[in-house]
């Protein structure tokens, strides 16, 4: 685990603490629960968007953290939370773009075959080498582009909301998204096709 | 309008956002119709737009392929802790909302019907005293009273402290400029219920997710200093059987700024 990981859980845990603390007894326990089943699957969207941006579980996670973090310092009653999830992929991309300035100069190394090997993929579908050769592809196209491209292809956010996430016009949203999906069917196609066993007999 | 001629790579990259907009299925009626006749005419720009909606798959697949339901390697009592946070803070703006919504009615009533109403006869002293406001009783509400404060001349505050310990203020001014002095500097926490009534303005500061906003509106009022009728109510003369009604008294000389 790193060091900021660490660093994150201290500060996670002490933050937990001062919530629970704050925490009334007795009633709007269902309501807790279904606060808490709604956050999980927001924060299952938020650990693969981040995985597939960053390209490693342990820095994905940390990245997931800090954003929880910052949502439990930072959330106040005067600020309406409206869409939940928007709201959430926001506080994550600010905490990405934050990083990114803080390592400028560290490039970001993409683990594209423990990528693949997290992927459960339904046998008998496009194989193991499309999927690696897609993966590797989105991992070099540029990361303003990557954002977008996860964002409505994979998290299936309209063109609206991943430029209310993003903080951009949505002309900016489109651009970048086209631009994604070209540079990726480039990328794609030059891998080139592969020879497959089509009859063992 | 000035038009601009387009580059060839404006040009290509509009066609390129129009077929992954079709690939995503985020093109509907016309354009959709048009580009898919388009799409069959031109096989290269089909192929391409193929391609499009493979990748449109692939990423969709991904969603699927990467469940994420394994535990993720931070503190298991954050996920919880925010859920209550986002939970609590729901429970406020929805209370808040609530109390916007009663205030709303409740100024409606009062404004047709209740104390403000320029008919009734239960107006405030004219150009009142705010000196002569004795402080609200705000117990029933579970504040505690703590004492007068002096933020501002010729304005009277009352500190009170909730359940959690957080201040209230009750404040008194004659005119809007010393109302807006005294709740300069408001916390962003609080919201300040105010109204007014001819020169006097009262104001409730609460943290914003109190419930008891309006009840305490109520309270305030009951504590602020009311004239006799300007006009008594009708009384039977004696003897003769008719109607009279006494002589209103006269309004109390003041300059509006004596408090």
């Amino acid at each position: 685990m790193s060091r900021l990981l660490q660093r994150r859980n201290r500060e996670a845990q002490s933050a937990a603490g001062a919530e629970r603390e704050e925490r009334p007894d007795g009633a709007a326990r269902a309501g807790r629960r279904g606060h808490e089943e709604e956050l999980l699957h927001h924060v299952a969207a938020l650990r693969r968007y981040a995985l597939l941006l960053v390209g490693n579980p342990d820095d994905a996670d940390d990245l997931v953290q800090e954003a929880l973090v910052r949502v439990l310092v930072r959330t106040r009653v005067w600020r309406p939370v409206r869409d939940l999830r928007a709201y959430l992929f926001t506080t994550l991309h600010n905490v990405f773009i934050d990083e990114l300035r803080r390592k400028r100069h560290t490039p970001v190394k993409v683990d594209v075959e423990g990528l693949v090997d997290r992927l459960a993929i339904p046998a008998g579908q496009t194989d193991r080498l499309e999927w690696r050769d897609f993966v590797r592809a989105l991992s070099r196209i540029p990361v303003e582009q990557r954002e977008v491209v996860l964002l409505v292809g994979m998290e299936g956010l309209s063109y609206a909301e991943a430029a209310k996430v993003l903080g951009v016009p949505i002309g900016t949203v489109m651009s970048r998204l086209s631009r994604g999906r070209e540079a990726l069917r480039r990328l794609v196609h030059r891998a080139g096709p592969r020879l497959r066993v089509v009859d063992r007999s | 309008m000035i038009l601009r001629r387009l580059s060839c790579h404006e040009v290509r990259e509009s066609e390129e956002a129009g077929f992954v907009a079709w690939a995503d299925g985020a093109l509907r009626g016309r354009r959709a119709r048009r580009l898919a006749r388009r799409l069959a005419a031109d096989p290269g720009a089909g192929a391409r737009a193929a391609a499009y909606r493979e990748q449109s798959e692939m990423l969709a697949g991904l969603r699927l392929a990467l469940p994420m339901n394994d535990t993720p390697d931070f503190h298991p009592e954050l996920v919880g802790a925010v859920a209550r946070r986002l939970q609590r803070v729901r429970r406020a703006q929805r209370a808040a909302a609530g109390a916007a919504v009663a205030l709303l009615a409740l100024c409606g009533v009062w404004w047709a019907a209740g104390p403000f109403s320029p008919g009734d006869g239960g107006r405030l002293v004219a150009g009142a005293s705010a000196s002569a406001v004795t402080r609200p009783d705000l117990s029933a509400l579970g504040l505690s009273a703590e004492g007068e404060e002096s933020p501002v001349p010729g304005v009277r505050a009352w500190l009170y402290r909730d359940a959690q310990g957080r201040p209230v203020r009750v404040v008194v001014a004659v005119g809007e400029e010393a109302m807006g002095r005294a709740l300069a500097g408001l916390p962003r926490t609080h919201v300040a219920v105010q109204w007014r009534r001819g020169a006097v303005s009262a104001a409730l500061v609460a943290p914003g997710d109190s419930p008891w906003l309006a009840q305490g509106m109520h309270l305030v009022e009951a504590a602020l200093p009311r004239e006799e009728p300007a006009v008594a109510p009708v009384v039977p003369a004696a003897g003769d059987g008719r109607t009279s009604a006494p002589e209103p008294a006269s309004p109390p000389e003041t300059d509006g700024r004596s408090l």
